[in-house]
């Protein structure tokens, strides 16, 4: 047996073991990519793979941007920012009308400028935003839908640990990526911003207005926004320059963030020890879903599957805009049923190839399954942004998909409006980086 | 898991020395290498901790509904298999750097030996194996009313 139909099989059988015997994402995809390469080749072959290919992918130095860019939120995190941005925020724009649920999604947005994780975004501001949209009598609906539509943020707007595996896996830079990310991640949290006014206009005693602040208080709130939008400024600017590697920009970020916090005396030693905890464990998940990828892509080329399905679509002589729907409408179900960047880096291995065979842009591709695996985090059954609303604020998880239901129609925009323009949307700032 | 730690710090502190030395123009080859190495034990050593959490994303849409009983002997077979492999990679990263270490290879800039690091992975791998061995010895100590 061999061929492209192994592949296949080795897909089925993926699936099988992921979803009836719960074995991890990342443990599947090693372990099925090691057995196939065993009966494409042979198990000698498979077992050095085994050996050396792990050690290859551990000590890649593309790879070590992970476990920085994690840290770097993480000390954001735990130094408290979230706290000093929603203040922030909310003395500015606090008293329209949904101000708070605005000044959610900003928050959101400008903690994500740090971080690049959407369940951790989704956990910092639950607990700052929903107990304050409590108090002011909000609609659970609209307080729980937009701290989880917010929190999506997290994945999309750089440095996005998403975009970073995306630009590893594929060999792309992650410079362009993130300066491509820019325009529409600023598409999508307009969008989501007047969804909100939107939902307001309907539902108008659903988000009542708060106090207006006078602009010495706006003014006091602002020096530790300032911190972050710094931080974001140096990480954006290196990569813009091309000095530095991505690896080196997210070391530099954690040594200034260390640094920052520090002199501003947000940092205990057991905050710290926190910090460094979760990170390693975060970015051993996200390494090892990684080094899973990696091995399940060398046994899918080995059984040449991507080419031949890339063959059997051109046959079908589909206009390319529709191929693209049918790839992004998988995702969509894809995300649905499972964790945004296991399937993502499931299904790259059979997808990227068939795209870029189709003539998209690579860095633009980037930019579109980003929103629409991010979409999928809020999308039921497994919405794993609602989860982490829900249990972090005991709000009940249906009203959690209910409000963020709403915001729906506002990814669907921003991708409708990715596709119409790809060069003012992405290309035309990805390509300033060198 | 300390070796993990220490390991980003000191993979900070490197790669943050090395882009201030650019600026001020002093060029120091190899910093590369090191950074690559650390960041292998970045990861190998935090393998066991993150599998004792059950960190790892699993997708357990349709095994929610399964009984408890079928549960549990799924996850034995699923144990047994992550372990059998596991222990194979582990030996596996074992025997490269055994072979590494006979042959004298070197790292391409700075001409050190970089084995150690390579035993440190498969350690790490190991640890990992044992953990997911105590969680299979669980399945079985406990009658039921853990997961």
């Amino acid at each position: 047996m061999s061929g492209p139909i192994v592949g296949v099989y080795g897909i089925i059988v993926m699936f099988f073991i992921l979803f009836v015997l719960r074995v991890p994402a990342a443990f599947t995809m090693a372990l099925v990519g090691f057995v196939g390469i065993a009966q494409v080749i042979s198990f000698e072959a498979a077992f050095s793979i085994a050996g050396t290919e792990m050690w290859n992918i551990f000590s890649s130095y593309g790879l070590t941007v992970i476990p920085l860019f994690i840290l770097v939120g993480e000390i954001v995190h735990y130094a408290g920012y979230n706290f000093s941005l929603y203040d922030a925020t909310y003395k500015w724009f606090g008293h329209f009308r949904g101000g708070l649920a605005m000044t959610t999604i900003m928050a959101s947005a400008a903690f994500s400028a740090i971080s690049g994780s959407n369940t951790a975004t989704a956990a910092t501001m639950s607990a700052v935003a929903i107990p304050a949209m409590k108090e002011y009598g909000y609609h659970p609906q609209l307080n729980a839908g937009s701290v989880a539509a917010g929190a999506t943020l997290g994945v999309l707007i750089p440095p996005s640990i998403v975009l970073v595996v995306y630009g590893l896996y594929t060999g792309q830079s992650i410079g362009k990526l993130f300066f491509g990310n820019i325009i529409p991640s600023a598409i999508l949290t307009v969008a989501i911003l007047g969804t909100v006014v939107w939902i307001c206009r309907m539902h108008p005693d659903w988000g009542p207005a708060g106090p207006r602040f006078g602009w010495k208080d706006r003014m006091k709130a602002l020096p530790e926004a300032v911190d972050i939008l710094v931080l974001f400024g140096i990480i954006m600017y290196a990569l813009f320059t091309g000095v530095v590697t991505a690896t080196e920009a997210a070391a530099v970020s954690c040594f200034l963030g260390y640094a920052i916090c520090l002199a501003r005396r947000k940092l205990t030693w057991r905050k710290f020890i926190e910090s460094m905890t979760e990170t390693l464990r975060i970015s051993c998940m996200v390494f090892m879903i990684v080094a899973g990828a990696v091995i399940f892509a060398r046994f899918l080329t080995l059984t040449r599957l991507p080419f031949a399905a890339a063959e059997w679509i051109r046959a079908l002589a589909l206009p390319n805009w529709m191929v693209l729907w049918v790839i992004l409408l998988c995702y969509i179900i894809g995300g649905c049923i499972m964790d945004a960047l296991a399937f993502l880096l499931v299904s790259l291995p059979i997808f990227y190839p068939l795209v870029i065979q189709l003539g998209y842009d690579p860095i633009w591709f980037g930019q579109v399954i980003t929103i629409v695996t991010t979409m999928g985090s809020i999308m039921p059954p497994i919405g794993i942004c609602c989860y982490v609303v829900s249990g972090m604020s005991g709000i009940p998880l249906g009203t959690v998909f209910r409000g963020s239901f709403y915001y729906m129609p506002s990814y669907i925009v921003s991708i409708v409006i990715l596709m119409i323009s790809p060069y003012w949307t992405v290309l035309v700032l990805s390509d300033l980086v060198k | 898991m300390i070796a993990g730690g220490v390991s980003l710090l000191a993979l900070t502190l490197l790669a943050t020395m090395n882009v201030a030395l650019r600026i001020f123009r002093v060029p120091v080859s190899g910093t590369y290498e090191v950074v690559s190495f650390l960041g292998a034990i970045v990861t190998a050593g935090a393998l066991g901790y993150t599998q004792k959490r059950k960190d790892h994303i699993v997708v357990d849409i349709l095994s929610d509904k399964f009984p408890p009983k079928a549960k549990r002997i799924l996850d034995r077979v699923s144990y047994a298999l992550i372990l059998v492999f596991f222990s194979v990679v582990s030996w596996q990263t074992f025997v490269y750097g055994k072979r590494l270490m006979t042959t004298g290879e070197l790292s391409e800039t700075l001409k050190i030996a970089y084995y150690p690091f390579v035993f440190l992975v498969s350690a790490g791998f190991a640890v990992l194996a044992l953990t997911i061995f105590l969680d299979l010895v669980e399945t079985f100590l406990t009658r039921g009313e853990k997961r």
